[in-house]
């Protein structure tokens, strides 16, 4: 017994050890760069909230005052409810969210890829102290058995790894390359998922109940995405909580030379949206539906 | 709690540490910690079971001790007893798994003939692996009618049998005969035996979580959009099922057994590696083995003895009624009774034959590979269990028939690209999973006269170089799996 506890004890302390040395790679790579640690004194009342799409505006919008809170790559709805109830139990006044409409977020996808904001998980979301536990704890810190957060963690650091060359602007990129792009970004959708959707739901009503005005956003699309990607996420629920929506898929098209592949723009396209929708914003206030 | 969450490692351990710490040697006690504990794990299931898996347990306990008494003094009231208890144990059984469907059944016929049944289904909740503890209960007593066993006075025992927790869920359906003894027996920690376990432990959750989930993930989402893909990615979904099915059930059963294993416990084994049957029978010996087994000696032989003055036909019936009710055992619906039915079958060359029994040593060629002749028995065998596998898979004719026309698509929609294409969603998952069932299947050909593919590491004769290749193991167990959470074992649905 003591020969198989000692070598069960040193096989542990190998795993422990990688189980670490991998934390500390996920952690930098999935919760370093998080807004809830300090969420910047405060300053902000106004976030966005969304997939991919909201994350590569990067900050260009806090010279509006919104804070783009969908930094750290997390995607799906259920996400982006983790986000809101974060901040909320952090007592952070919120007047409006900005939500992207995402195939991608309510997406049947993120049922067996769960995101990784185990750091935000609260209490009182749980019915037993052991699945509050499980979600906030062994799955935060037992990195070695969460792949899905090292296989995230993998393709972060890839990029950084490779030195991959910078994006082309989708404009270059040949018929066929656009063809295989759009169709990749259509299978992003397979079906839609009960639980982002009531993920999505829950949002809603926590708005709701909070007076916190909800705004739907359809970021750009690439002008063979509008062709191709007839798509909507979640905006019938979102119509049904009375959420106005803007939509500015075929903003630009023919404008291909703003994105850097089919649906996400370019630091040239991000400038050019962002005065349209700084706009949309301004009419919004002056009719007094947002602060 | 599944068998391989933390959850279960969290439990296994404290079990462990009392079970070998505080109550070392102590046999009583240890079996009173391993009910405690089963009854615990079931009761996380499914608190609401628990009373209905004791009150099993009790009733067949005290039906042992009236058929031994019975067999000494009356046959008839012996078979009697024993026909009672095979009765109520099968009665649970049709009670929680297909009393709905019998309703169900005579509503649709009611229908059909322009009647207007008034009964209703009930609101019945299956209990988890009801289908393995009633066929333990009945083993217990059929042996004790058939003198191969005595009913045990020791209740804690007997209970422990019924609701050990390694094996609960989804078996393997230990006979009483070679389970109860060991309860009996004073358990020492086992060094050999408990490193084995972890082996076999570890090699089970590599199937299961690396193989089998990451072929769920494609295989899964091909069945719900069988309209949406094309022709080819249907045939294809349906030759890497048995693959899934596989991986999936023989991982659990390394795990179960595994787990036993450390706990200083032999179990039945479950399957032999099924795949390299060359024919239909070969398959069946090796798949599922408690339960075919069980069903042998307790439907077939006896059916087959009835039935010998019928000589090939008498086997033949025999041989359809198991198999029929090794499909229906999976749960009420047609589809079920037809892959049995497909099985059985499939058998009636062999008898008419007269090969259904023989066993014939496999031809090798270059590198220890199997020789031409049976590599195409084995791939005629699969391609034969994988056709009958859709069936099962669908849970309903209709819905097999879909798949099947689907399968079928005229030529233009067969490999249309246009079509919805799962492949590109789940292509990395899937191109991992098929690459490591080759590698499995390959390793345990090489390994097959083992247990399972690691089981002697005889050939790696540093300690530290086991450990190496154990902590690479769980390296890709743990980076290859399909989901946090990961998915149900297939049978435990069962």
């Amino acid at each position: 017994m003591k020969q198989f506890i000692i070598k069960l004890g040193i096989f542990a302390a190998l795993v422990l050890t990688v189980n670490m040395l991998l934390f500390v790679a996920v952690y930098r790579a999935n919760y370093s760069n998080l807004y809830r640690n300090d969420f910047e004194g405060e300053k902000f009342s106004s976030f966005l909230l969304g997939s991919s799409d909201a994350e590569s505006m990067g900050n260009i919008m806090e010279e509006y005052g919104i804070y783009n809170y969908g930094a750290a790559r997390k995607q799906s709805y259920q996400n982006m409810q983790d986000k809101l109830e974060y901040m909320l139990f952090n007592k952070i006044a919120i007047d409006t969210i900005y939500l992207s409409i995402s195939d991608y977020a309510i997406s049947v996808l993120h049922d067996a890829s769960p995101d990784r904001a185990y750091d935000m998980r609260i209490r009182k979301n749980y019915s037993n102290s052991f699945e509050y536990i499980n979600d906030r704890y062994i799955k935060y810190f037992a990195v070695l058995m969460n792949s899905y957060a090292l296989a995230g963690t993998a393709i972060l650091y890839r990029g950084t790894v490779l030195q991959s060359p910078p994006p082309r602007r989708f404009s270059e990129w040949s018929d066929e390359e656009q063809i295989l792009a759009v169709e990749s970004a259509a299978n992003w959708y397979s079906a839609r998922s009960k639980d982002m959707t009531q993920a999505l739901v829950n949002i809603l009503e926590i708005c709701q109940e909070n007076n916190i005005t909800v705004i739907g956003l359809k970021y750009p699309y690439a002008t063979r995405s509008v062709e191709m990607l007839d798509r909507h996420g979640g905006d019938d629920i979102m119509k049904q909580y009375g959420v106005r929506i803007l939509d500015y898929r075929k903003l630009f098209v023919g404008h291909d030379d703003y994105f850097n592949d089919q649906v996400h723009m370019n630091q040239e396209g991000k400038q050019e949206f962002v005065k349209v929708f700084a706009k949309d914003i301004e009419r919004f206030r002056d009719e007094g539906y947002i602060k | 709690m599944t068998i391989n969450s933390i959850n279960f490692l969290l439990f296994f351990a404290a079990v462990f540490a009392i079970y070998y710490f505080a109550l070392k040697e102590k046999t009583k006690a240890q079996n009173l910690l391993l009910l405690a504990a089963s009854y615990l794990f079931y009761g996380i299931i499914n608190i609401k079971m628990v009373p209905l898996l004791f009150a099993a347990t009790l009733a067949f306990w005290l039906l042992g001790f009236a058929i031994n008494k019975a067999n000494e003094s009356s046959e008839k009231r012996a078979f009697a007893l024993t026909a009672f208890g095979v009765a109520l144990g099968v009665g649970v059984l049709v009670y929680f798994k297909y009393f709905n469907w019998f309703i169900e059944s005579i509503i649709d016929f009611s229908r059909a003939i322009g009647l207007e049944a008034n009964i209703h289904t009930l609101d019945i909740l299956v209990p988890i692996g009801v289908s393995f503890f009633t066929f333990k209960l009945i083993s217990y007593a059929i042996e004790i009618h058939r003198r191969k066993l005595t009913p045990t006075t020791d209740f804690v025992a007997f209970a422990t049998y019924i609701a050990f927790f390694p094996t609960i869920m989804a078996g393997p359906i230990d006979r009483p005969n070679g389970f109860l003894p060991q309860l009996a027996a004073k358990r020492q920690f086992d060094y050999a035996l408990a490193v084995d376990g972890c082996r076999q432990i570890l090699w089970g959750m590599f199937k299961k979580m690396v193989i089998a989930d990451n072929l769920a993930a494609y295989i899964d989402a091909s069945w719900s959009s069988i309209g949406d893909t094309t022709g080819a990615n249907l045939l294809f979904v349906a030759l890497l099922y048995p693959v899934q099915l596989y991986a999936d059930f023989s991982g659990y059963s390394d795990m179960a057994i595994g787990t036993s294993k450390l706990l200083g416990f032999r179990v039945t084994r479950n399957f032999n590696y099924p795949f390299f049957g060359r024919n239909i029978a070969e398959f069946w010996r090796n798949w599922h083995m408690s339960l075919t087994g069980w069903l042998t000696d307790y439907v077939f032989m006896p059916l087959n003895i009835a039935f010998r003055n019928a000589g090939k036909l008498g086997t033949i019936v025999a041989v359809t009624i198991t198999f029929v009710l090794i499909g229906l055992w999976h749960g009420a619906s047609l589809a079920y009774g037809l892959f049995g039915l497909y099985h059985g079958l499939l058998y009636i060359p062999m008898i008419l034959m007269g090969t259904m029994g023989k066993k014939r040593k496999y031809g090798t060629s270059v590198l220890g590979l199997p020789s031409l002749r049976d590599f195409a028995g084995m791939a005629m065998t699969f391609a034969l269990v994988a056709f009958s596998l859709v069936i099962f898979r669908a849970g309903s004719v209709e819905v097999a028939w879909e798949f099947l026309q689907g399968a079928v698509s005229s030529p233009a929609g067969f490999f249309d690209s246009r079509r919805f294409d799962l492949a590109g969603t789940y292509q990395i998952r899937l191109k991992i999973a098929v690459v490591l069932a080759i590698a499995m299947f390959i390793a345990e050909w090489y390994t097959r006269h083992y247990e399972y593919v690691i089981a002697n590491l005889g050939f790696l004769r540093s300690g530290a170089a086991r450990m190496a290749l154990y902590f690479f193991l769980l390296v890709v167990i743990c980076t290859g799996k399909y989901a946090d959470a990961g998915k149900i074992f297939i049978y435990q649905q069962f």
